[in-house]
């Protein structure tokens, strides 16, 4: 009767037929397809332990490696995840694709690399090191790379949920890659130094390393400003161990020696620097020296991450003072000096210099508004 | 007579060449028949400006060795005795306007100039890397007085003009460290010590110029009329004048960081 009753509703009504057939397949689909499983990076990933520039924010660097606390933080939220492991993958090659099984498999040449692996929840904080990180690429020792090339190591982090049967995670929901940089050798030094003295410091001049990763110098002593030689006790006339070229000035790389800078060797980070530049520059002054005291100057480059790089070829010399031109001036029997105002004024020339061609812009302004306020017939006479 | 053909032949080629761009322009575009009213230029200037605006350049040679008898002095051994190059601004408010004259006003006037060098090993003559420089900024609040009624009056493009008032040049030496400093014990970081002077300062003094202005408008009328009418600017004008600095101080103890120089720029008034 029921029956009788459904079928006639069904052929008065074609569209409701139609919707009840549609509403029947879906409800079959749901049920004979698997549950989805998904992973969802949540941003803003946490690493306080690091402060480098924008867009290098998630890159590792040596120091990074070298400290304990820089981990990295990674908030996910899974679903359907039974039955299955969150894994946690590295490429350090970019036709790698951790989510295909033959990828991560160790027999391949060129292949992932698991880093950690949790059990899933539905919300998960997965905390890694960036050692951890970092001792997963080929090369790398104790946060020591071994390879040659100076550039950072671009990697991607794969979060995979993975069942038993250790497949392709072949759906992009279940896997969600993240790429950032490991880089953790400093670019190649500066070449062909020399040193010109100043009064208490020594002017080095170099040739810039073409290298790109390049993004600053520091300059290096011995011995080292405010300290003692470490190079034992020196000749007559020099309280340290430094031998150079040549005393009372300037001097090439020729016969130069120092047990604490040495060529080609990473400076220790507990080293006092003496100076500094940018990385365009081709000159840098070694500051804070002592008069009549010889010195052994090496340049280290710097990369956008902090990376110190080897040290240059030693350079010589020995500050010696100067006559600059208020010296000059005053020893002449010169008057003027003694004020402090340009100081303000000439340190911030270029500013001044705005301010007036702002004035100047100020100024049109106001007299062009003032003749377009004017009556039309007196502004056509001009 | 071969020879005046071949002369007449050559010139009216080269004629024909100059005339083809004028040609294909005036092809290419609507000829400029200056037919509207706004846009023909006047025959006798009629603008009422009381404003200028100059770029200026030239050379500054700073008399700081008027201050010694001895020669030469430490100016010209440290920095040889090479013009430096100088650079300003100035601007002019000149409401005042006499008939059959021109117009009177203030003007404010800034500039810079920067010698440097490599300073000397004491006691020596070996050359140092050690840079050491004097920069100065000289400016001056002067009256100004263009005499514009010619070119307001006949068209003839020429203004002469005068300034005449104090001015100041604010100073500072330098070497790698920052600002010098002499003194026995005297560092850079601590250049207000006892017995220490620091080398910086300001000398007060006196500007005197002369000098005339081209007007530009007559190269391209039509395009200065569109200035004039759209920005108010209503010359455009190349410069010339002789700058006379007095910066020494009225004899106070001061630097003397004037100058005596020819300085040439770009000016416009509106």
């Amino acid at each position: 009767m029921l029956y009788t009753l459904a079928r006639g509703v069904l052929k008065e009504r074609p569209k409701m037929r139609t919707a009840i057939y549609v509403a029947t397949a879906l409800v079959a689909l749901t049920v004979a397809l698997p549950a989805q499983a998904t992973v969802t990076l949540k941003t803003p990933i946490e690493r306080p332990d690091a402060n480098h520039p924008s867009g290098h924010e998630f890159e590792i660097s040596r120091k990074d490696c070298e400290n304990a606390k820089d981990i990295f933080t990674f908030n996910l939220t899974l679903t359907d995840f039974a039955d299955k492991e969150l894994e946690v993958w590295l490429a350090d090659e970019s036709g790698l694709n951790c989510a295909l099984s033959d990828d991560r498999s160790a027999s391949q040449p060129s292949h992932c690399v698991q880093v950690t692996h949790v059990a899933p929840m539905d919300t998960l904080a997965v905390s890694i090191p960036s050692a951890d990180i970092a001792a997963k690429l080929d090369g790398v020792t104790g946060c020591v790379d071994s390879s040659s090339n100076s550039s950072a190591r671009p990697i991607t982090l794969y979060f995979l949920l993975i069942d038993t049967s250790n497949g392709d995670v072949t759906d992009g929901n279940s896997a969600t890659p993240f790429p950032t940089k490991i880089d953790l050798l400093g670019p190649s030094p500066p070449t062909e130094l020399s040193a010109g003295l100043g009064s208490g410091l020594l002017v080095v001049s170099y040739t810039v390393p073409t290298s790109s990763d390049v993004d600053g110098f520091t300059v290096y002593c011995d011995p080292p400003p405010g300290g003692a030689a470490a190079t034992g006790a020196g000749g007559t006339g020099s309280s340290t161990g430094v031998t150079a070229a040549g005393s009372g000035g300037g001097g090439g790389a020729g016969s130069c020696s120092s047990s604490l800078l040495v060529p080609g060797d990473v400076p220790a980070s507990t080293l006092a620097s003496c100076g500094s530049a940018a990385k365009s520059t081709a000159k840098a002054n070694a500051k804070g020296l002592t008069n009549f005291t010889s010195y052994a100057v090496a340049i280290s480059s710097e990369d956008v991450l902090g990376n110190v790089g080897p040290l240059s070829e030693l350079v010589c010399g020995t500050p010696a003072p100067v006559d600059d031109f208020f010296d000059a001036y005053k020893e002449a029997g010169g008057t003027g000096g003694g004020c402090n105002v340009a100081d303000g004024f000439l340190g911030d020339a270029p500013t001044t210099g705005a301010l007036g061609l702002g004035l100047v812009g100020l100024v049109l302004l106001a007299r062009r508004a003032s003749s377009k306020g004017q009556p039309a017939s007196r502004r056509s006479s001009r | 007579m071969k020879r005046f053909r071949s002369v007449v032949v050559g010139s009216s080629i080269v004629a024909s060449c100059l005339a083809v761009p004028s040609l294909a322009q005036a092809q290419s575009k609507i000829p400029n028949n200056n037919w509207r009213q706004d846009s023909r230029p006047a025959a006798a200037e009629t603008h009422n400006t009381m404003f200028a605006a100059e770029l200026r350049f030239g050379p500054y040679w700073p008399q700081v060795d008027d201050e010694f008898s001895a020669s030469p002095g430490p100016y010209e051994r440290v920095f040889d005795n090479d013009p430096q190059f100088y650079f300003g601004l100035e601007f002019d408010f000149m409401p005042l306007r006499i008939p059959y004259v021109g117009m009177l006003g203030p003007g404010f006037g800034w500039g810079y100039t920067y010698a440097s060098a490599k300073a000397v090993v004491s006691g020596t003559k070996e050359v140092s890397e050690e840079d050491t420089s004097l920069s100065i900024m000289p400016m001056h609040l002067s009256l100004v007085a263009r005499f514009d009624e010619l070119q307001r009056r006949t068209g003839i493009p020429i203004v002469p003009y005068l300034k005449f008032g104090p001015s100041v040049g604010v100073w500072n030496a330098s070497n790698s460290e920052g600002t010098s400093v002499v003194g026995a014990g005297c560092t850079v970081e601590k250049p207000d010590a006892d017995g220490c002077t620091s080398g910086s300062g300001v000398t007060w003094g006196l500007n005197f110029a002369i000098g005339g202005m081209l007007s530009l408008n007559w190269l391209d009328p039509r395009s200065a009329s569109l200035l004039a009418h759209e920005s108010d600017v209503a010359h455009a004008y190349i410069f010339g004048e002789w700058m006379d600095a007095i910066l020494t101080g009225f004899g106070a103890d001061a630097m003397h960081v004037g100058s005596s120089t020819v300085v040439v720029g770009l000016a416009a008034d509106f």
